[in-house]
């Protein structure tokens, strides 16, 4: 949904090639495009402002240096996604292991959670509108990432599987996981939904 | 005009324009579109609601910071990229890794990417250094290492340097005399200085002069394009010969200019002059055994002890095995120099030790 308003900019590959020429303003622009959504996507992670903070600094300042040495790229946002999303992970397990980051952060380190749990506890309990929120946290860390990558920032599964360093397939699976598990769970209630539609 | 062919929940979901009207980015006439789909379509409005509410929990609890604050998070960007960054750094307390500054002591490094073997007396490293002995207004001692080991000096003030190979360092021979003590560097050293906050500790190398004012770190400099400053612990300020407000960076009692903290690392450009800060990405560039954690003893036989630190220095210690064979030594040592290690280990095991040309001597009547 984003890109729409961008369609009046030069294209990925000019901005990016203006930057590796050490364009000050193109790569002014790539930070101001993609600071915000890198942002976001960081407090996935975790709920440490000034650790994500620190990530983005560190990960332009790293870039900017380096800026000769980079290879093209196609998609900035999937470059810095991608750059980002591994910096994130590195950064928490190295606080982690100093001790700095609560027990709950850290479990979302864990690649996937007991899954298995959940859908005993999602079967038991009858899905209601306001539980989908609850029904999505509690997929696996992954399909939830999955998820907000494809459906939050609109990116395709190509960019999606780089990003998270997996293979097309796995980010297939994961989205359709995740939505075949949700839509199963919605039909129970989707009927006296329906009904009442009906009867209006 | 938007067509309207939705059935599926995944029709929704894959529509820009429908995640943009979640989301609050669509414009109005699309809003009041999408407002206008659950009335007009009545039969599709539970999917309709189904997809909006597995959007909005996809969003689930991210968030962002407010505008202003990108604002300013951009322009520190921007400012600390920029090529006469070393000029307003910013200031040590809010830097990225200040978060991990946890130890006083230094561990430090200068290093030349670009590596040369063959150095001449060309490259521009050894040059700087030249003329920068040539310089001193002091009498100096010159250490070379054309081995291809390690060379551990000591210098006066009781700090102790690991020479690598292809490596020079210049100091004066007494230290005492002045209020500041120097030391020139060409090629690469690992150094764990003695604190003595009254009298700071610089390395000159290259075009880069670091300021310690107490305990250990590393220099390395021989190549060509970069100069490069990693912390591993505790705090130091690197600033260029160039800078003009070198004089007052030298002389202040605390370190200001580009200051850095453990994991950071400054980059010095030659060609344009630049200084850049930036985290280490890399730790494994701080590959010297002296610079792991290896003094970490529990109850540890003495002969095992005097190994790791015959190895960290590349120093030979002489004692008598038979004599201290009872003896063990639980400590956790870090980066003092080696002196100060000695100390500690003579202290605990009420034995003595003496310095004789490249020998550490020690005396002990054993224990019980």
């Amino acid at each position: 949904m984003i890109e729409a308003a961008y369609t009046a900019h030069p294209s990925d590959e000019q901005l990016w090639q203006q930057f590796r020429e050490g364009n000050r303003r193109a790569f002014e622009q790539i930070i101001t495009r993609h600071y915000t959504s890198l942002f976001r996507f960081g407090t996935r992670f975790t709920k440490d402002i000034g650790l994500i903070e620190d990530c983005l600094h560190d990960l332009f300042v790293y870039i900017w240096e380096k800026r000769q040495s980079v290879g093209s790229t196609d998609s900035i946002r999937k470059y810095l996604f991608k750059s980002f999303r591994h910096k994130m992970l590195l950064e928490l397990q190295r606080a982690y292991r100093r001790g700095w980051v609560s027990e709950d952060e850290a479990a979302e380190l864990a690649p996937e959670q007991n899954f298995e749990d959940t859908l005993f506890f999602l079967e038991n309990e009858r899905l209601t509108t306001h539980k989908i929120k609850e029904a999505v946290s509690h997929l696996p860390v992954r399909q939830q990432e999955a998820l907000y990558l494809r459906y939050f920032e609109g990116l395709d599964i190509d960019q999606i599987a780089q990003i998270m360093t997996i293979n097309r397939q796995s980010v297939s699976n994961h989205l359709h996981k995740a939505l075949t598990f949700l839509r199963e769970h919605w039909e129970d209630f989707t009927i006296p939904l329906l009904i009442l539609c009906l009867s209006r | 005009m938007k067509t309207f062919n939705h059935f599926g929940l995944t029709d929704f979901l894959e529509d820009a324009s429908f995640r943009a009207w979640v989301f609050g980015e669509a414009t109005d006439e699309v809003a009041w579109e999408w407002e206008q789909f659950p009335i007009l379509h009545p039969d599709r409005a539970p999917v309709f609601k189904k997809a909006r509410e597995i959007l909005r929990a996809v969003e689930g609890d991210t968030f962002t910071v407010p505008a202003p604050r990108i604002r300013q998070n951009i322009r520190q960007i921007m400012e600390d990229t920029e090529p006469a960054a070393f000029e307003q750094p910013r200031p040590w307390y809010q830097s990225a890794p200040w978060r991990w500054a946890a130890a006083a002591a230094v561990l430090l490094m200068v290093a030349w990417f670009g590596w040369q073997r063959t150095r001449s007396l060309a490259d521009p490293s050894t040059q700087v250094y030249h003329q920068l002995t040539a310089e001193s207004k002091t009498p100096l001692d010159e250490v070379t290492n054309s081995t291809s080991k390690n060379r551990l000096v000591l210098l006066d003030d009781g700090s102790s340097v690991l020479l690598q190979p292809n490596s020079r360092i210049s100091f004066p021979k007494q230290f005492n005399q002045h209020d500041r003590r120097e030391v020139y560097l060409t090629g690469e050293a690992f150094f764990e200085v003695a604190k003595n906050p009254e009298k700071p500790f610089f390395v000159y190398a290259d075009n880069l002069i670091t300021k310690v004012l107490g305990t250990s770190f590393t220099v390395r400099a021989n190549g060509k394009d970069q100069v490069n400053v990693i912390v591993k612990t505790g705090k130091v300020s690197v600033f260029t010969r160039n800078d003009h407000n070198r004089v007052e960076k030298q002389q202040s009692r605390q370190l200001i200019g580009l200051v850095l903290t453990p994991n950071q690392r400054a980059l010095f450009h030659r060609e344009d002059g630049r200084l850049l800060r930036s985290l280490v990405e890399a730790p494994e560039l701080l590959d010297l055994p002296i610079q792991q954690p290896i003094f970490e003893f529990t109850s540890t036989p003495i002969a095992a002890v005097f190994r790791t630190l015959e190895k960290a220095y590349g120093v030979e210690i002489v004692y008598d095995a038979e004599v201290m064979k009872n003896c063990y030594l639980t400590a956790s040592l870090d980066d003092e120099p080696l002196f100060e290690k000695l100390n500690l280990i003579c202290g605990t095991l009420d034995a003595h030790y003496e310095q004789m040309d490249a020998k550490i001597l020690i005396s002990s009547k054993g224990c019980p």
